[in-house]
């Protein structure tokens, strides 16, 4: 079981827990079989599945060593419950997945829901999500490509990361490294969550001791992205990467 | 929770080339009618559409409760004739013959976002003509959403490829 290198603040607190329902999103599962990649696009918590990710959050985006290519076929499976995406490989050294969602959601009396401000009475709370979930599938397990695709970008030191070494990553918000965002590292054999945030220079670094598929988890809020349906604009990034 | 999969009457009679199943069972059933519908209503819970298209017959049951509880109207696509009211029509040709469908036209306008549900799902065909219409109206289709999805006919990677589609049972599976 893993501690919290940091206690939790007031702000962490309020950026985990105004995401909707605390869900996120994430890729899991790559497999490759007859020239073909599938991958699980989940949506969640912890990692535990909860049902499909409705279907305009779905929007997967590849990319190869190239640029984008032609978006992934998917399809809504039971086992895990969740979306199936297929793509062939055509020998990208890396190829980089993504889903990108974006929505807007107010709270009232009664509850969430979703749409903007001019939707409902009584809002006291509204806001848009950019949620995104990001997985590289490196053919030598090192190179991570160089793609930027997301506003909140999470771009790791290698493609896999090494149980008895550091994890490094670099977080990017418009393409500039970024200080002090949220991180939330998560291993399925952990009880609590691992909260950081990142430096100066948008680093941050756990120790690896785990094996298995880790999430990093950064979320970041912009109050100067408003408009008249919302007060701010809340990126969460999840990234996916094996430990071996 | 009801294991709604241990309600079901399945299997395959003499004579009978493919796997039968019968969901009238959980119909009969209160406690795993409510799960079914529960389980129906997630599905849609977080989409965004303006209509539900019920495709007839046992898909209106299922339909009709997702729409009371997401407060959305609810087209049933059928082969009754309404003499009051212009309908627009796709004809199906299935193993008792052909099937002529329809929807009325006003219930589509341009930009119409549609899911559409079903009880059970083999050949596609009725399912695939409710997206037909809806789309030849002007609609579009956010997803599709059935009870019962009899896999052996693979509807799923042939007609309704490509448009998403959601199960509570996979037959394959049981």
């Amino acid at each position: 079981m893993k501690t919290n290198p940091l206690a939790i603040d007031e702000e962490t607190m309020r950026s985990c827990t105004r995401q909707v329902y605390g869900h996120e999103m994430w890729i899991q599962d790559i497999r490759c079989e007859d020239g073909e990649f599938t991958a699980h696009g989940l949506y969640g918590h912890k990692m535990l599945p909860d049902k499909p990710m409705p279907t305009d959050y779905a929007n997967v985006v590849l990319y190869d060593d190239d640029g984008r290519v032609a978006d992934p076929e998917r399809e809504i499976v039971n086992r895990p419950r969740g979306w199936r995406f297929i793509f062939p490989d055509e020998g990208a050294d890396v190829y980089t997945l993504y889903i990108d969602s974006n929505s807007v959601w107010v709270t009232n009396d009664e509850g969430w829901h979703r749409g903007g401000k001019r939707d409902y009475s009584g809002v006291t709370h509204s806001e848009a999500f950019n949620m995104a979930a990001k997985r590289l599938i490196s053919r030598d397990g090192v190179s991570v490509g160089n793609v930027m695709h997301l506003e909140l970008e999470i771009v790791p030191e290698k493609a896999t990361l090494k149980v008895g070494e550091k994890a490094n990553f670099t977080v990017f918000y418009e393409g500039v490294p970024i200080k002090g965002v949220k991180i939330i590292a998560y291993h399925p054999a952990w009880q609590d969550l691992m909260f950081l945030k990142t430096d100066a220079e948008g680093k941050v670094s756990f120790d690896v001791k785990d094996v298995g598929t880790y999430a990093v988890i950064a979320k970041y809020t912009d109050e100067e992205k408003c408009s008249e349906d919302f007060d701010e604009t809340g990126f969460s990034t999840t990234l996916t990467i094996d430990a071996e | 929770m009801v294991e709604l999969e241990k309600v079901i009457l399945f299997g395959t009679p003499e004579g009978i080339s493919h796997l039968q199943v019968d969901i009238s069972p959980v119909l009969e059933d209160a406690e795993a009618f409510d799960d079914a519908r529960e389980y129906m209503y997630q599905m849609f819970e977080r989409e965004v559409y303006d209509v539900v298209i019920a495709v007839e017959s046992a898909g209106t049951v299922f339909a009709a409760s997702v729409a009371e509880r997401m407060h959305r109207p609810l087209v049933i696509v059928g082969e009754r004739d309404s003499m009051l009211r212009e309908t627009v029509s796709g004809t199906i040709e299935t193993y008792h013959g052909a099937r002529t469908l329809r929807i009325p036209r006003d219930s589509i306008k341009q930009g119409t976002r549609a899911i559409i549900i079903g009880d059970v799902l083999s050949h596609g065909k009725d399912v695939l003509a409710a997206v037909n219409l809806v789309r030849g109206l002007g609609g579009s289709i956010v997803k599709i959403g059935i009870f019962l999805e009899h896999s052996d006919f693979k509807a799923r990677r042939k007609l309704l490829k490509g448009i998403p589609l959601e199960s509570r049972i996979i037959t394959e599976d049981l």
